[in-house]
C-alpha cells in the first residue's frame, strides 16, 4: 500500500518521515512524530492508534525497539500491519508483520527506517535508503524526499500514484516558535505526488525560510524599472509609491520573511517575473 | 486572510472545521479538535497556542464563549486575532479582533460559526452560512466543503486562492484522542483549491466509508458465483479472494464477513472511475466515514 523513511538526522537535530502510497490522503494517517521524541510511520493494514502510543512510548524515553514490541505484542492483527520507528537518541526499528501484501519489508540502518508494502519488490527501500545516504549535506525535507523519489523510480507502489507527505519535527521549528513542527507538507490525490511534493518543499522553502544575506540583489535603476512594471501589471499602482505598492505585493503573496527594503530576495524576483508571465498579454 | 467554518453535524454529533486561504497549506495550521470535546478555527494574525491551549480549554469544560474570553483575555495581539468554536455542549462562538484586516468578520447559527478576514466583503461568510443551512440534512463533510465552496464563489480571500482542508472528529472517542479524525482533507498549493477539495469528498467516502450491512449480498449461491466469476477464482475460495482484492483496491473499510458491500460490488463490476462519478452526482447519504 505505501512505502515510507522515518528517520533522525543529528545535525539537524531533527527527526522525519516521509511517505508514498496509491490511497487518498496518505498524510493523515501515517506520520506521526514530536521533537526530542522521535517519529513514527504506520501503515499496510494501518493501525493509527501505533501513532500516537507509539510517540507517547518515546517520549517516555523507549528505544525503538521496545516501541515496536510493546505496539505489536498485543495487537492481534500484528501480521497485517507495518511499522518504522526513530526515536529520540536516533535509532531506528521496524516491523513488517508476515501477512502484509507482497512485496513487503524493509531495511533498519542505524537512525534510518525504510519499509513499504505491496511495492514493485526489494529494490524500493534499498533504493531510498542508498538515495538518503547519498544526499547527505542537504536540508533534511529534501533528503527525504530524495528516498521516496529513489522509491519511485525503482518502481514503488505497484498499484501505481495518489498521494505523499512529509514531516519534520525540530525543536521551537514553527512558526511563531511555539510548535515543534518543522515542515507538515501533503499531497492528498495527484497524479504525480511526489514531484508535486518537491514543488511544495521548495514553495515552503520560499515561504518560511529567511532569505540568504549574502544572495539579496540591491534594487537599482533598472530592477526599479522592471518590478514597477510588473507590480503596474498586476495592479499595484507603483507610480503612487514603489515601496509602498512591492510591500503590499509582498504582503500579498506572504513573503514577509523574505521582505528586505532596499534589495529583493532573489527567489522572491524569479516569482514576481513568474507571476508578470503569466498575466494574459 | 482566511475563511472557515466550524460546526456540529446534528445528526451525528461530529464536530468539524473546513478552511481556505491565500496562504499555502492552511490546513497544518488552522483546523484543531478533539473527538467528545470540541473544535476550532484559530486564524488571522493566528497563534498556534490558540489551537492547544483552546482544546485544553475545552477539555476542562469551558464553553465556546468562555473558551474565547480565556484565550483572548491577556492577549496583546487578541485583536489581531479570529477564532470560531464549538464546544462539546454544541455551543458555537466566533470572534474577530478589531484590527483583523478588512472585511473580517464572522456570524453564528445552530450548530456553527462562520468567519473570515481580509475578505472581498460580508458576502463571503453570509453564502457559507446560508449553503450550510441550506443543506441540512446531508453528510456532514460533504456540508461543509460545499459552505466553503459557497465562500469561494462568493468572493473568498480579497487576495486569490491558494489552500484549503476540511477535518471531522467524531462525536465521542473511540480510540487515543488523536485518532478520531474521520475525515481529514488538505490541498496545500492549487490554483483552484476549494474546488479540487469538494473533488475528493466522494472519494473520501468510497476509500473511507463503512459498509452498508442492510444492503449487503450475501456470499453463498449466485452473489458467490457472480463475485468469484469477476474475481477469476473458484467459489470456495472466494471470500479470502475478496479480501486481497478489497485490501488492494483501498476497500478494507467495507469488508463484511461472508457478504459483500454493495459499494465494493460496484467497484468490482464497473471500476472505480463510475462509482465515483456517480457518488459525485449523487452524494451517498450513507456510508460515510464514521
Amino acid at each position: 500500500m505505501t512505502f515510507s523513511i522515518v528517520a533522525f538526522e543529528p545535525e539537524s537535530k531533527s527527526w522525519g518521515v516521509a511517505v508514498a502510497s496509491k490511497c487518498l490522503a496518505v498524510g493523515h494517517a501515517v506520520p506521526w512524530g514530536a521533537a526530542h521524541a522521535g517519529a513514527v510511520a504506520t501503515q499496510a493494514l494501518a493501525n493509527l492508534s501505533y501513532g500516537p502510543d507509539g510517540v507517547a512510548l518515546l517520549r517516555s524515553g523507549q528505544p525503538a525497539r521496545r516501541v515496536v514490541e510493546a505496539l505489536t505484542r498485543p495487537d492481534k492483527l500484528a501480521s497485517q500491519r507495518q511499522l518504522g520507528v526513530v526515536d529520540a537518541k536516533g535509532t531506528a526499528a521496524n516491523h513488517t508483520g508476515a501477512d502484509c501484501l507482497p512485496w513487503a519489508g524493509g531495511i533498519v540502518d542505524g537512525d534510518v527506517a525504510v519499509q513499504g508494502n505491496i511495492l514493485a519488490g526489494e529494490q524500493v527501500p534499498r533504493e531510498m535508503l542508498g538515495a538518503y545516504r547519498a544526499s547527505r549535506g542537504q536540508p533534511f525535507v529534501r533528503r527525504l524526499l530524495s528516498a521516496l523519489e529513489a522509491g519511485d523510480a525503482a518502481g514503488g507502489d505497484r498499484r501505481g500514484r495518489q498521494s505523499s507527505a512529509v514531516r519534520v519535527w525540530r525543536e521551537g521549528a514553527a512558526y511563531g516558535g511555539g510548535l515543534d513542527v518543522a515542515v507538515d507538507l501533503r499531497v492528498d490525490d495527484h497524479a504525480s505526488p511526489i514531484a508535486e511534493l518537491r514543488r511544495l518543499v521548495d514553495l515552503h522553502h520560499l515561504y518560511f525560510v529567511r532569505p540568504d544575506p549574502a544572495t539579496l540583489i540591491d534594487i537599482d535603476q533598472g530592477l526599479t524599472e522592471e518590478i514597477g512594471a510588473a507590480l503596474a501589471t498586476l495592479g499595484y499602482e507603483p507610480e503612487k509609491g514603489f515601496r509602498d505598492a512591492l510591500a503590499r505585493w509582498i504582503g500579498t503573496e506572504n513573503f514577509e520573511e523574505r521582505d528586505v527594503p532596499g534589495k529583493i530576495d532573489p527567489l522572491v524576483l524569479a516569482h514576481l517575473r513568474k507571476q508578470v508571465s503569466a498575466v494574459p498579454a | 486572510m482566511t475563511y472557515s467554518i466550524v460546526a456540529v453535524d446534528p445528526a451525528t454529533g461530529a464536530r468539524g472545521v473546513a478552511v481556505a486561504s491565500k496562504a499555502m497549506c492552511v490546513g497544518a495550521h488552522v483546523p484543531w479538535g478533539r473527538a467528545g470535546f470540541g473544535a476550532l478555527a484559530t486564524q488571522a494574525w493566528h497563534d498556534l497556542r490558540y489551537g492547544w491551549e483552546g482544546l485544553a480549554l475545552l477539555e476542562a469544560g469551558h464553553s465556546a464563549a468562555s473558551t474565547v474570553q480565556k484565550l483572548t483575555h491577556g492577549d496583546d495581539d487578541a485583536p489581531h486575532r479570529q477564532l470560531g468554536i464549538v464546544d462539546r455542549n454544541n455551543n458555537v462562538a466566533s470572534y474577530t479582533g478589531s484590527r483583523c484586516m478588512p472585511w473580517a468578520g464572522g456570524m453564528c447559527g445552530k450548530g456553527y460559526a462562520v468567519q473570515g478576514n481580509l475578505l472581498s466583503g460580508a458576502r463571503t461568510v453570509e453564502a457559507m452560512a446560508a449553503r450550510y443551512e441550506e443543506l441540512e440534512g446531508r453528510p456532514f463533510a460533504y456540508r461543509l466543503v460545499q459552505a466553503l465552496l459557497a465562500g469561494d464563489e462568493a468572493g473568498g480571500d480579497r487576495r486569490g486562492r491558494q489552500s484549503a482542508a476540511v477535518k471531522v472528529w467524531r462525536a465521542e472517542p473511540r480510540h487515543s484522542t488523536d485518532v478520531d479524525v474521520i475525515a481529514d482533507l488538505r490541498i496545500d498549493d492549487a490554483a483552484m483549491p476549494v474546488h479540487d477539495l469538494a473533488a475528493m469528498v466522494p472519494r473520501l467516502w468510497l476509500d473511507y466509508g463503512t459498509a452498508r450491512p442492510h444492503a449487503a449480498i450475501p456470499l453463498t449461491g449466485p452473489g458467490a458465483e457472480r463475485v468469484a466469476a469477476k474475481l477469476g477464482v473458484a467459489v470456495a475460495g472466494v471470500e479470502e479472494a475478496l479480501i486481497r482484492w478489497a485490501s488492494e483496491q483501498n476497500l478494507e473499510s467495507r469488508l463484511l464477513p461472508g457478504a459483500i458491500d454493495p459499494t465494493v460490488l460496484a467497484v468490482l463490476e464497473s471500476g472505480v472511475g463510475p462509482t465515483l462519478k456517480h457518488a459525485a452526482a449523487e452524494v451517498p447519504a450513507e456510508g460515510w466515514p464514521a
